[in-house]
């Protein structure tokens, strides 16, 4: 019996082989100049896209110049160099400059728009090609076409490439967007600056050496309660909460030019006293994988204290309460930092000279919970000097921090409270717990403490009444 | 048709250093561009050869006689390709060529290494349809092929007369 064919069956015909042979080179030939052509064109494209403005710098020396003789006027005025009325004349010669300045940021916001408009549509472009691409890529499954599948798969490589650059680019320009308008903010607050001073407006004096030692207070408190073990912290992205018994990582800082300031100002004792702009900052860190892969941040806890330390250094004390555009210029990277981590930061800032009332408003969440700035971040104020804490009720994600960015001890809070039991208590028959919460808007514990510490200290007993709960009466 | 500067072009991506007007590379250049017909003629024989293999295990006798014809074809071509004069042309001997002549040898490149291309990938092709069981028609594929590597070689005989000739 004859052998059965295994490959030459004569199932059917070759046909011209060579018309094939010839259209497959032809292809070959015009796919490897096609991508040379949108190659170079996009190259050329993403060169402009991802040019740097020299605007920008120009604008922003300017605008830095224009602050720096703000600042010189109201030092002059703070310091009786100059009359009230000098000043308003020597404003009313800056407000041109103010003018000039404001519409040269509007005008480069119109040409980010643009850009990123280009970007958009490039990319729009560059999704295109990838469909193309593609397509072409999976056509063909012989080993014939391998050529014209190289060459899909090369240009595809480079198109997300490409991608992720315009991506990154586009980015970083709503960044520079944002940064432009918290800069407009500025110029706008900075003739509020010296008319305060002219207007006596300022409703706090804070001497370097106080706002250094509110500076420290915050931070060593801060600290300690952070190494009261085992710490809680809460890690919304995950919906879980780790329990610390140590931290592996942690560090102190402070801003390196207020430092300079601050050793220049030293006493006689060669201690600075100048506040130092100082945060203190405790992450968790987690691997890929149990044991092995790379450390990625989860969490991060940072207080810091905030303070216009230029005044310090030129007048030696400060007036000026932490306004909101401040206040964004200084979150601005830290959400960035945040959102390309993907790590969820709880922060607790805090200003020897309070919060201006927009802060306090934004980040109590009055205006309809706008202080939900990011998933990333959540934000508590601290006032160093009068230790009151500003902070969204209704955001959960801060909720379980503010015991660690108050600056008062728990101890230190019933001793407070007692202290207005008692004297709630020389007037009264009795005290309701009910009356007293909504009273101080204390935490429930901190009340419930109080109460059982005069109750030990005899002053009155502690009772539950059916209907009205607990009291503390005679 | 392809200008001449599109010609060379497309030769440079082929064959690195193309280039015949400096007296120093043109050796180098003629010598690259037979480097490259004797290395993708030998890709082709490969490819005739894995069929003619399959053939032979099928018991296609007639088939295995066509391609070894082609086979002994493409063996001689390469020993030619190799072996041509090589240096003896007055072309490679004066330091300024004219451009017609220029022009003349990126032609004949141009030919060869398209012939060549053809050839290649349609051996890869019937190598393909013989994988798939196409094949009642193998027989003229393959004389076809011999034709076409035919062609090619009056294509380099030609070459070869021009540059001696000069």
């Amino acid at each position: 019996m004859a052998k059965e064919p295994l490959f030459f069956k004569d199932t059917g015909e070759m046909g011209d082989v060579f018309a094939a042979a010839k259209q497959i080179i032809e292809q070959t030939r015009l796919s490897r100049d096609e991508r040379a052509r949108v190659s170079a064109i996009t190259g050329e494209r993403l060169n402009q896209l991802t040019g740097k403005f020299v605007e920008y710098d120009t604008i922003n020396a300017e605008n830095t110049e224009y602050k720096r003789r703000i600042h010189e006027l109201r030092v002059k005025l703070l310091k009786g160099e100059l009359t009230g009325d000098d000043a308003k004349k020597a404003l009313d010669a800056l407000a041109s400059e103010r003018d000039a300045l404001q519409k040269k940021y509007g005008d480069l916001v119109g040409l980010l728009d643009t850009q990123m408009k280009n970007i958009d549509s490039e990319l729009e472009s560059l999704d295109k090609r990838k469909l193309t691409l593609t397509a072409e890529r999976d056509q063909y499954h012989s080993a014939l076409h391998m050529e014209v599948k190289w060459i899909a798969e090369g240009e595809l490589k480079e198109i997300s490439a490409l991608t992720e650059t315009l991506q990154n680019k586009r980015k970083s320009l709503v960044e520079e967007k944002s940064l432009i308008f918290i800069k407009k903010d500025e110029l706008s607050e900075s003739v509020s600056l010296v008319d305060d001073v002219i207007g006596k407006k300022s409703k706090r004096y804070i001497a370097a050496d106080d706002a250094r030692a509110h500076e420290l207070n915050f931070i060593a408190r801060f600290d300690t309660k952070m190494h009261a073990y085992p710490v809680k912290i809460f890690s919304p992205h995950e919906g879980m909460t780790y329990t610390v018994t140590e931290w592996k990582h942690h560090y102190h800082y402070d801003s390196g030019t207020a430092a300079d300031a601050a050793t220049k100002g030293a006493t006689d004792a060669g201690i600075p006293n100048m506040p130092l702009n100082a945060g203190s900052v405790y992450t968790i860190d987690e691997k890929d994988l149990k044991y092995l892969g790379k450390s990625r941040k989860k969490v991060v806890v940072e207080a810091f204290s905030y303070c216009n330390t230029v005044d310090y250094t030129d007048l030696g004390f400060d007036t000026r309460m932490v306004t909101m555009s401040a206040l964004m210029s200084v979150l601005a990277p830290i959400i960035q930092r945040a959102e390309e981590g993907d790590y969820f930061h709880a922060l607790g800032i805090a200003s020897p000279t309070g919060w201006d009332d927009p802060a306090i408003t934004w980040v109590k969440g009055e205006d309809s919970g706008s202080s939900y700035m990011s998933r990333n971040v959540a934000v508590c104020l601290v006032d160093s000097a009068s230790g009151e804490v500003y902070y969204n009720p209704n955001d959960l994600r801060i909720l379980s921090y503010i015991d660690y960015f108050r600056p008062e001890f728990d101890l230190e809070r019933v001793e407070k409270m007692k202290k207005i039991l008692r004297d709630e208590f020389a007037n009264a028959e009795y005290l309701e717990f009910e009356k007293i919460y909504e009273k101080t808007k204390e935490d429930r514990f901190i009340i419930e403490r109080a109460f059982y510490a005069l109750e030990r200290e005899k002053v009155g007993r502690v009772k539950f009444a059916e209907g009205v709960g607990l009291v503390f009466l005679r | 048709m392809m200008s001449s500067s599109s010609v060379i072009e497309f030769l440079g991506k082929l064959i690195p250093g193309y280039d015949y007007r400096a007296k120093k590379s043109r050796l180098n250049t003629d010598r690259s561009v037979r480097e490259k017909l004797a290395r993708e003629l030998k890709k082709a024989a490969v490819n005739l050869k894995e069929v003619s293999d399959l053939a032979y295990r099928d018991g296609k006798r007639e088939i295995v006689d066509h391609i070894k014809d082609v086979l002994k074809a493409i063996d001689l071509f390469v020993v030619e390709i190799e072996d041509a004069p090589f240096g003896q042309s007055p072309l490679f001997k004066v330091d300024k060529v004219n451009d017609d002549d220029i022009d003349h040898m990126i032609q004949f490149d141009r030919d060869l290494v398209e012939q060549l291309e053809v050839i290649t990938k349609t051996s890869e092709l019937i190598y393909d349809y013989v994988l798939k069981g196409e094949t009642s028609d193998i027989i003229i594929q393959v004389r076809k092929l011999k034709k076409e590597l035919d062609v090619m070689k009056n294509t380099f005989s030609d070459r070869l007369d021009y540059m001696m000739k000069r």
